[in-house]
């Protein structure tokens, strides 16, 4: 069972999807109206999906499309053990990945240079101290919300790509291996790293918390 | 991610940020998860380090939540979708 943080946002939002199995039934039967109003229900959904993976809106788009051609090839084998909006959810995600290993690398920082450093007894070489209170409050900003979106594109991609999977779409480890063909444990070690580097890189801001 | 600590030894600051995950995820033994919080007792700076890594993951979660606010899908292609959708027989036919 695949959970996802993100699909439930879909689904608190806007308007109720459609009733899956009377709009699987008569997808299945080939209805013009009923493939109307499965791409006019999730297009826009799915497309948040593939820009926050993708970075590049040609791709994004592109992704997009190819889920749904994809959706329209497996609906006869779709068994309905999940919810239409969770599977077409990791539809886009598998597709967005797909592009997403055909675009050209970018230069990428060093995650070790974004961890943390000890003593040779295995203390903190830095002190830290507690980001202020105004910290979660400064994110009701827009240019917060720019800059901690900034520093996530910072990460390496095979980092931010697990990030934006567990944290952002709210997949679990065992999907996310599933998904990029590697262990649950190498997950959790790249989720661990992202997020100590974006730690790093929110640190100078938050100290001050954005003022 | 190792839960194979020397549970019975106190932490060092290197092994309890390498168990944060897990604590979050509530994944630790009870010796483990006793252990991560004594060292927490007597160490500010762990307790400032861990502070932040879970506001770092709040705060990227909210970063990207207006996504799901405004939908609107582009015109354009929604309809190049709508032409790859799968045809009945009779269609296809209709517009060979």
């Amino acid at each position: 069972m695949i959970h996802s943080r993100a699909v439930h946002a879909w689904t608190d939002r806007g308007s109720p999807p459609p009733d899956d199995a009377g709009l699987l039934e008569r997808l299945r039967a080939g209805d013009e109206h009923a493939f109307e109003l499965l791409v006019r229900t999730y297009t826009g959904r799915l497309l948040a999906v593939t820009r926050r993976l993708l970075r590049n809106e040609e791709d994004a788009r592109d992704a997009v499309q190819e889920a749904f051609v994809s959706a329209f090839r497996s609906l006869a084998g779709f068994q309905g053990s999940s919810q239409l909006s969770t599977w077409l959810h990791r539809i886009a995600l598998n597709a967005a990945l797909m592009k997403l290993r055909t675009q050209r690398r970018r230069p990428e920082e060093s995650i070790d240079d974004l961890l943390p450093r000890y003593q040779d007894d295995g203390h903190h070489v830095e002190r830290f101290v507690s980001w202020t209170d105004r910290a979660d409050r400064a994110l009701e900003r827009r240019e917060t919300c720019a800059y901690v979106r900034q520093c996530i594109d910072r990460l390496p991609d095979a980092h931010r790509t697990v990030l934006m999977l567990r944290d952002i779409e709210g997949m679990e480890t065992p999907d996310i291996a599933e998904m990029l063909g590697i262990s649950p444990n190498a997950v959790k070690i790249r989720v661990h790293r992202a997020r100590q580097a974006l730690r790093t890189l929110l640190d100078p801001y938050f100290r001050g918390a954005g003022s | 991610m190792t839960d194979s600590l020397q549970t019975a030894a106190a932490l060092s600051c290197r092994e309890l940020v390498g168990l944060i995950l897990a604590y979050l995820d509530l994944e630790l033994s009870a010796d483990a998860r006793a252990a991560f919080e004594r060292h927490l007792e007597r160490c500010a700076s762990c307790g400032g380090y861990l502070q932040q890594y879970r506001l770092a993951v709040a705060l990227s979660r909210r970063a990207f939540d207006e996504d799901n606010l405004s939908l609107p899908a582009p015109g354009e292609l929604e309809r190049a979708i709508l032409g790859r959708r799968p045809r009945r027989s009779a269609e296809r036919a209709k517009t060979l």
